[in-house]
């Protein structure tokens, strides 16, 4: 319980903690990760809107309603590991005031959008996200897994030059 | 009953994912962008350190001759490119796609936009998926293709991988230890 109330934890202990994972994830058959549950229930929703009713073909199989578990959780765990702590966070990390030239909250959320919207089509482009590519894959010793992690992070370090 | 119990055991492991991410701040922009900059290594530290113990865990799994899975398929363009756009995206909405709804936990308001780009990313890719991937198709190579397929075999080339990564963990934390990243920003 102690270890839960503390603020932060080394990043190697949190690091060894999500690798543990892998073991449950193994024997469930399901992949950590979270842009393929997301892709399968927008899939449902826009199949509906345009005929009309649900196709089968992208109805979320088990591993999909198991990554919508696991979606939930990380909102609920991010949320009781501040309870349990008591830290406290500004509603936009102050972060953004120092990085962003001129800053103002409208701006803060036209990045918040593309951004999301860039990774996400760069996560389904690429089949897996931070986790589900860079951890779960490269732990699997998968090529394509560690292809995507390095152009992701020499990407990721040209963009961030733009900020201040 | 079976979607039930898959979906309780998403929250269990889910909840548990969540507090690291908290635990860790790999959900403050200052951490994510500061590993972009070279000014933080905290995201460098826990990712390696997740794929250092994952590898470790898939070794003893196949010591036990438990099959691996082997889900990703190489092809070198799409993924290069996917990449490219995954890391911009991050770069812009100071969040990966998994931390997003940990910030979403933590009450940041611009995940909420970031959210909603992200399931416009979705509609979006929805609609050009038969397209894209007769793309993806067409592209060289296509096939799956593990690191220890190139030569060394699967003992060696796991050993090796997890030496390197405790070499460069040990490294990074002699040359900027994890307290002075984590401490002196506790949250921004």
């Amino acid at each position: 319980m102690n270890f839960l109330r503390q603020k932060y934890w080394s990043p190697y202990v949190a690091g060894g903690l999500l690798g543990l994972l892998q073991i449950p994830v193994f024997f469930l058959d399901a992949s950590l990760g979270s842009s393929g549950a997301l892709q399968s229930i927008v899939c449902v929703f826009s199949n509906f809107l345009t005929t009309n009713n649900i196709s089968t073909t992208c109805l979320p199989n088990l591993k999909n309603w198991w990554q919508i578990g696991l979606i939930l959780g990380i909102i609920f765990g991010a949320w009781l590991s501040i309870k349990l702590s008591g830290s406290v966070r500004p509603s936009i990390a102050l972060f953004w005031k120092k990085a962003i030239q001129n800053y103002s909250n409208k701006k803060r959320y036209f990045l918040a959008f593309s951004g999301g919207f860039l990774f996400f089509f760069g996560a389904r482009l690429a089949d897996g996200c931070t986790m589900g590519n860079g951890v779960s894959g490269i732990s699997l010793l998968s090529v394509g897994s560690l292809v995507v992690i390095i152009s992701m992070f020499v990407s990721g370090i040209l963009t961030s030059r733009f900020y201040r | 009953m079976v979607i039930f119990f898959t979906i309780l055991m998403g929250i269990m492991m889910g909840t548990a994912v969540g507090v690291i991410f908290e635990k860790s701040k790999v959900i403050d922009p200052e951490q994510l962008i500061g590993q972009f900059q070279l000014r933080r290594f905290t995201m460098l530290k826990v990712f390696l350190s997740a794929i250092g113990t994952g590898i470790v865990v898939y070794f003893f799994f196949n010591l036990f001759a438990l099959e691996r899975l082997n889900w990703k398929v190489f092809s070198l363009l799409p993924d290069l490119l996917g990449g490219a756009l995954l890391g911009a995206g991050i770069a812009l909405a100071g969040t990966c796609p998994s931390t997003l709804f940990g910030q979403l936990g933590a009450g940041y308001k611009d995940a909420r936009f970031v959210f909603l780009g992200a399931v416009t990313g979705a509609i979006i890719f929805y609609y050009s998926k038969p397209a894209l991937q007769i793309w993806i198709k067409e592209c060289w190579p296509h096939e799956k293709l593990r690191l220890d397929e190139l030569g060394l075999g699967y003992n060696l080339t796991a050993v090796l991988v997890v030496c390197s990564i405790v070499f460069v963990l040990y490294l990074l934390e002699r040359y900027r230890p994890w307290r002075v990243d984590t401490e002196c920003q506790h949250i921004d």
